[in-house]
């Protein structure tokens, strides 16, 4: 009597196992960087939301280092169970470019899972230049060749590169300015000691709208929403650019086909809900979601793209 | 120096350089629980059922706080532990 | 006064019971996050972020601020009674706090360090709350060349933060700015001697130093088998500070202030020297210059105050002008926006609640943090009651976990111990750390800045001399400097001159 109901608890126990679907323990994505910036607020964001749905926690853990690459390598490395998960950016592409040797492979290491939101660039000036427009503000800097300046984040980040390919499509050269965060950036421009420099939309709007700093463009196939005034560069009679900057959701390369089905699902359902569409319009995000398909299209095009811009500027980093 | 002291510092330079590295592949819970054991039950000489228990305690609830609370994630070894 | 009404408005907010309570939740859990070393408000904020999605504006602004500010009490309670600093900027009070920790005055050096920090608190939230745009406006001015010029006069106050010979202080500043420069070169992109250690890319990073130099080779310095150090029985008196200790604080409390005020005001991340500063300060003008270091009260109250009002003063131009100053504005700066609101001055008129409730909610946020501490002083100084044998133990184990969980790295912890160990050494051959730790801090910063503004303009190295506020700052320490090297006291100290 006791050995069958042994062997009836063995028995559910087993069943009851082969029956938890995922996921049944906390899930862990892993934030390449620091707390508290646009990437890592929009990855607590999406786990809240997780959490809600699943009953199941999605930590965040940020393993910030090396723009990236320390957190990439680290979710490269977890199992392909769909227990840990990676959220990165367009940095991902552009390290690609800049690095001599990667700890990863960018197409092959990882399993696109979703693309989650957008985020779109603008070139804002100091309210000390003179130029008004586009068109005054390439007329200007062609007059002046390697005189005036212009900010960054960082040597090899989205915004260096991003001017240096402006400048290639233009035709006009400013003296790059790196600094160590946007916030140091962003005020230089608007104290008038930097003439100019490419920025998130979102992170200059206050500024701008203090007439602190002016946008001039945005690279962009349309206007932003929040800047109905500012042309996009095709607009201004200029090459078309489009850059944005991006945001996604990666797993390591071979997790269950089920399993990134579902976690793009998840995904599309939390970036539709109302409340999530409005906190990343406020941050000046644009919710994508979409196929893993669409996101393995974006970056068979970055990883083509910027590795052309870094060669042609001569950018190196070690 | 007074050679029991610099010995003791040793010992405990190790033990912390040993943890260090055990951290990400026994996991947090083990690693410090055996860390506190050694110090407390063999360098310290504590009597071993009160080493036990506040080594335990300390691993245990630390875990429970940081991880699980706050989810401020804490190193898992690759058994679960 | 049009400012007493909307400070009255202000109050109605900040004092209803649901904004208390999220008020209160903030600053302690942002004080048990302090407490941890390497843990900071960066980490604090970031996790309770989404929590705050569904709340009301003002509570969830109160709420993030409360972390803030509780961090930074919390930091000065490791600080003082474990000699681990919660992060860079309570590493000063370390150094004395310690000391009168071991001299059994542990508990008015919390008390004191709560009490400078409320003070700190509270007067700087009324500077900010009257000066803003104006101050704002100001710190818009620092470029480049006036971070340099400031950074320069922060590497000045290296000179006074030593007792011991001037040549130990100079050699372990040197050193610290070595290490300062690990990492990838901003510039240029080159990664200079990191070793091919990715980890390193970013550089050393003051914590795991700092808990390293300061806590972890406190620990291998005292921990003995024979049990020898003197377990505390501190009585009910002794947790109280004495009228002399409350008298020596009052004017390094109200200095301290200005001064963390003063330089948190400045965009960037200085505002992490505002204790150095402030040490350095209360030394140079101390009639017992050698109490330093050995459990001088003022060594506590001025780098806690300043610690504190540098915290609000970050917030000026972030409030007035919608520029982060730093990670922590930053990251309160995406919070505002999630919840819609846009900081600048048309914050002060299209939205004053939110405005004058955040303002009014930092004074109530600075009471209910001095009103948390206080008590808590008695259970804090009781845990030294425990053994030390025991307790050292534990505070290894928390030093592991929390150098680990500031990046998720064991290259972090290891460095800790490394530098645990030089401290080690250092401290046996009578090295004063300090200048390291403010060595690392201020060496990638002050390089960044040079080299910025030699490209802003390209090159020319007068710029320094050209920009008003550079070339004032500068020549202030050209002048500090000539005026050291004439002063025969000085060069006697230093070894220049017989006595």
């Amino acid at each position: 009597m006791r050995f069958a109901l042994l062997l009836l608890a063995i028995f559910a126990a087993g069943s009851t196992a082969a029956q938890t679907t995922y996921p049944s323990r906390p899930v862990t994505i892993v934030v390449p960087f620091s707390p508290g910036t646009g990437i890592d607020i929009l990855a607590r964001t999406l786990g809240e939301r997780f959490n809600a749905r699943w009953g199941v926690p999605l930590v965040v853990e940020n393993k910030p280092g090396a723009s990236g690459n320390i957190g990439a390598e680290s979710a490269m490395q977890a199992a392909a169970d769909g227990y840990t998960l990676l959220m990165t950016a367009t940095s991902f592409a552009t390290n690609v470019a800049l690095a001599k040797r990667l700890p990863y492979d960018p197409q092959k290491s990882f399993a696109p899972v979703a693309l989650v939101a957008t985020g779109t660039l603008a070139l804002v000036v100091a309210p000390t230049s003179p130029a008004r427009t586009i068109k005054e503000f390439v007329e200007l800097v062609r007059t002046k060749p390697g005189v005036l300046n212009y900010a960054s984040t960082g040597n090899g980040t989205v915004q260096h590169l991003t001017m240096e390919l402006l400048k290639q499509a233009l035709g006009i050269d400013l003296v790059h300015v790196p600094y160590k965060a946007n916030a140091g950036a962003i005020t230089d421009v608007a104290g008038g000691h930097v003439e100019a420099m490419i920025t998130p939309v979102h992170t200059a709007g206050p500024l701008v709208k203090q007439n602190r700093l002016r946008m001039l463009a945005v690279l962009s196939a349309e206007r932003s929403p929040v800047f109905p005034s500012v042309p996009t560069l095709k607009e201004a009679g200029f090459p078309d650019l489009e850059v944005e900057v991006w945001y996604a959701m990666l797993a390591p390369a071979g997790t269950p086909q089920p399993v990134v089905a579902r976690l793009n699902s998840e995904v599309q359902e939390i970036l539709d809900s109302n409340e999530v569409r409005d906190a990343l319009a406020r941050q000046g995000l644009s919710p994508v979601g979409g196929s893993p398909e669409r996101l393995a299209e974006l970056l068979r095009t970055e990883l083509a793209r910027w590795p052309r811009v870094v060669a042609k500027a001569g950018i190196k980093a070690d | 120096m007074d050679l029991s002291d610099t010995r003791i510092t040793a010992v405990i330079v190790l033990l912390l350089g040993a943890a260090t590295f055990a951290l990400e592949r026994a996991g947090y819970r083990a690693t410090v629980f055996v860390f506190l054991l050694v110090v407390l039950a063999a360098v310290e000489r504590r009597p071993p059922w009160l080493s036990i228990l506040l080594s335990g305690g300390f691993a245990l609830g630390s875990f429970y706080l940081i991880n699980t609370v706050l989810r401020v994630p804490l190193p898992v070894s690759r058994w679960g532990w | 006064m049009e400012i007493l009404n909307n400070l009255a408005l202000g109050f109605s907010i900040a004092l209803t019971p649901q904004v208390l309570a999220y008020a209160f939740i903030g600053c302690l859990f942002g004080t048990l996050v302090g407490m941890l070393p390497g843990v900071g408000p960066l980490t604090g904020i970031s996790l309770l972020l989404p929590v705050t999605y569904g709340l009301n504006p003002t509570i969830a602004i109160v709420m993030l601020a409360g972390v803030y500010y509780g961090a930074m009490y919390g930091g000065s309670t490791t600080s003082i009674l474990m000699r681990i600093p919660g992060e860079a900027a309570s590493v000063m009070t370390c150094i004395d706090g310690y000391a009168m920790t071991q001299k059994g005055r542990a508990g008015p050096a919390l008390a004191i360090a709560a009490i400078g920090s409320f003070i700190a608190g509270t007067v700087s939230v009324v500077g900010l709350m009257l000066l803003a745009p104006p101050i704002a406006a100001v710190a818009l001015k620092f470029g480049p060349p006036e971070y340099a010029a400031l950074l320069t006069l922060g590497l000045l106050v290296l000179a006074y933060l030593s007792s011991g010979s001037t040549l130990k202080m100079l050699l372990m500043a040197l050193v610290g700015l070595l290490v300062g420069l690990v990492g990838i070169d901003q510039m240029s992109g080159f990664a200079r001697f990191t070793w091919n250690v990715p980890e390193l890319a970013d550089g050393v990073g003051v914590v795991p130093v700092a808990v390293g130099l300061f806590g972890i080779s406190e620990i291998m310095l005292s921990a003995r088998s024979a049990g020898a150090l003197k377990v505390q029985k501190p009585r009910l008196a002794d947790l109280v500070p004495s009228r002399e200790e409350m008298r020596a604080s009052a004017a390094p409390i109200l200095r301290g202030t200005l001064i963390g005020f003063l330089i948190g005001v400045v965009p960037g991340s200085a505002h992490i020297i505002s204790s150095f500063v402030s040490y350095a300060l209360e030394k140079k003008i101390s009639k017992h210059p050698e109490r330093f270091g050995h459990g001088a009260v003022e060594g506590v109250a001025g780098p806690e105050s300043a610690n504190n009002s540098a915290t609000s003063g970050a917030f000026i131009p972030l409030l007035a002008l919608g520029i982060p100053s730093g990670a922590v504005p930053a990251v309160m700066l995406a919070a505002l926006m999630i919840h819609g609101i846009s900081p600048g001055p048309q914050l002060m008129q299209s939205r004053p609640d939110i405005f004058w409730g955040f303002i009014a909610s930092m004074y109530v946020g600075n009471v209910v943090l001095l009103i948390l501490n206080l008590p808590m002083v008695g259970v804090f100084v009781s845990l030294l009651r425990i053994p030390y044998a025991y307790l050292y133990a534990f505070i290894l184990a928390l030093c592991l976990l929390g150098v680990y969980s500031t990046n998720q790295s064991t290259v972090d912890v290891w460095i800790a111990i490394g530098f645990g160990v030089l401290g080690y050494f250092l401290r046996k051959l009578e090295f004063d750390t300090a200048p390291l730790v403010l060595g690392v801090i201020l060496a990638p910063m002050l390089e960044l800045a040079i080299r910025q503004s030699l490209a802003m303009s390209g090159g020319d190295w007068s710029i320094f001399a050209k920009r008003p506020i550079a070339g004032t700052m500068l020549a202030l320490v050209a002048a500090l400097v000539i005026y050291n090297l004439l002063s025969r006291g000085w060069r006697t100290r230093v070894g220049l001159e017989e006595k």
